[in-house]
């Protein structure tokens, strides 16, 4: 019986082995804890800004001058009224880097991650408008919300977001975004929308 | 110390003997061993990498313009199916915008270029203005409508590039630009089946 002595060479690539093992575990640990989450995936970039102050994305600037709650708005032969809360948006937008394609096609109200966009039932409103390079529009968009939406624990901190993108698709693109509180706004018996001004700021 | 057991009892003896010794097998080095799968798998890595990288690459530049033709001004030439001969852009001039509806603070460059098709089916094309140099990052201007801005163009002149086209044609196109605009300027003509590559015409500045 012959006896074999195990070299200290083995003895130290299973401790290597392990060690590797080891750092691959605590490596996948680290990527599943920072990977972003399903919500966060191709989200898009905020730009906060306060309404009067204009903000700037990557191919979308635009200033929020005054936003109102009136009880009637009216758009030509169209009107808007009943139960339901208007919201309407002063807004002036322009495109930063190319205008190819490029529209005001996102706009919407969100309170308590519920998403209100803008309403299609007016039709000379800025929603969808395509905007020039370096040349600012001026126009109206017009949010219908639920009746009792200002008795909601969000409706103080609503947002106001805004993109431009082809084929509406804002995702890993700027939203600028302004928060208002719906149940401060200044109110008005009727709002008159006209269509959009090119070249007005 | 560890020690590791004899070959079991079962083998020979003289089996036993020609067993490589585990001293021998640890001195022939983990890199010796698997260094034939080891080659194969960097090669298999780093050709999948660059094929996988060469494909998205060249489609990603391959329906872009990003290969530029730099043209003159009143230089013929053929390119996409088509000779083309781009005027003189011609800035209008204060009392020209005048009788035009324009939003304030803007210019307007009026752009003209004779289309001659070659090709049995006309090519379609698309026109922009680049803005690059200046105080603003670099940036795309599209055509206005002269409907929009109330232009009289030239008669017989078109806005886009038909494909239906029978013979040459005046394309001419307005450009309704900030008077912030103060970098290089490049009129940009794509036709699709030609990208990346596109025809490139510098418009100077206005005087």
């Amino acid at each position: 019986m012959t006896e074999t002595v195990v070299p200290s060479t083995t003895h130290r690539s299973r401790w290597i082995t392990a060690g590797i093992l080891a750092s691959l575990l605590v490596a996948a640990g680290l990527v599943g804890l920072t990977v972003p989450s399903e919500g966060e995936i191709g989200s898009p970039f905020d730009v906060t800004t306060p309404i009067g102050e204009p903000g700037v994305g990557r191919d979308i600037a635009a200033t929020v001058h005054s936003v109102q709650r009136p009880t009637r708005v009216e758009d030509g032969g169209w009107v808007g009224e009943g139960p339901s809360v208007w919201v309407v948006a002063d807004v002036a937008a322009e495109a930063v880097l190319s205008d190819k394609a490029t529209s005001l096609d996102y706009a919407a109200i969100v309170i308590d991650e519920v998403t209100y966009s803008a309403s299609e039932r007016p039709s000379n409103t800025l929603l969808d408008w395509p905007l020039s390079t370096g040349i600012s529009t001026r126009g109206w968009l017009v949010f219908e919300l639920p009746e009792r939406i200002l008795e909601s624990t969000g409706a103080a901190s609503a947002r106001l977001e805004l993109a431009s993108s082809a084929l509406n698709d804002i995702r890993f693109d700027s939203r600028l975004v302004t928060v208002i509180d719906l149940t401060a706004l200044p109110t008005r018996d009727v709002v008159t929308i006209s269509g959009p001004e090119w070249g007005r700021r | 110390m560890t020690k590791l057991s004899t070959p079991p009892a079962s083998i020979p003896d003289a089996e036993a003997d020609a067993l490589p010794p585990a001293r021998a097998i640890a001195s022939r080095g983990w890199w010796r061993t698997n260094l034939a799968a080891v080659v194969v798998t960097l090669i298999l890595a780093v050709t999948t990498v660059v094929f996988t990288s060469y494909k998205e690459w060249s489609d990603y530049f391959g329906y872009r313009a990003v290969q530029p033709v730099t043209v003159d001004e009143s230089a013929p030439i053929d390119f996409g199916g088509a000779t083309w001969r781009v005027e003189p852009a011609a800035w209008l001039t204060a009392a020209e915008k005048s009788s035009l509806t324009l939003p304030p603070s803007t210019e307007v460059v009026l752009v003209r270029v004779w289309v001659e098709p070659t090709a049995i089916v006309p090519p379609g094309c698309l026109v922009e203005l680049q803005e690059s140099g200046g105080s603003s990052p670099t940036r795309v201007f599209s055509p206005t409508s002269d409907f929009t801005i109330d232009l009289d163009v030239t008669p017989g002149a078109v806005a886009y590039c038909p494909t239906d086209a029978a013979g040459p044609y005046l394309l001419e196109v307005p450009f309704v630009l900030p008077n912030t605009v103060d970098g290089d300027l490049t009129l940009q003509v794509s036709v699709a089946e030609e990208l990346p590559r596109f025809l490139s015409i510098s418009v100077p500045a206005k005087q």
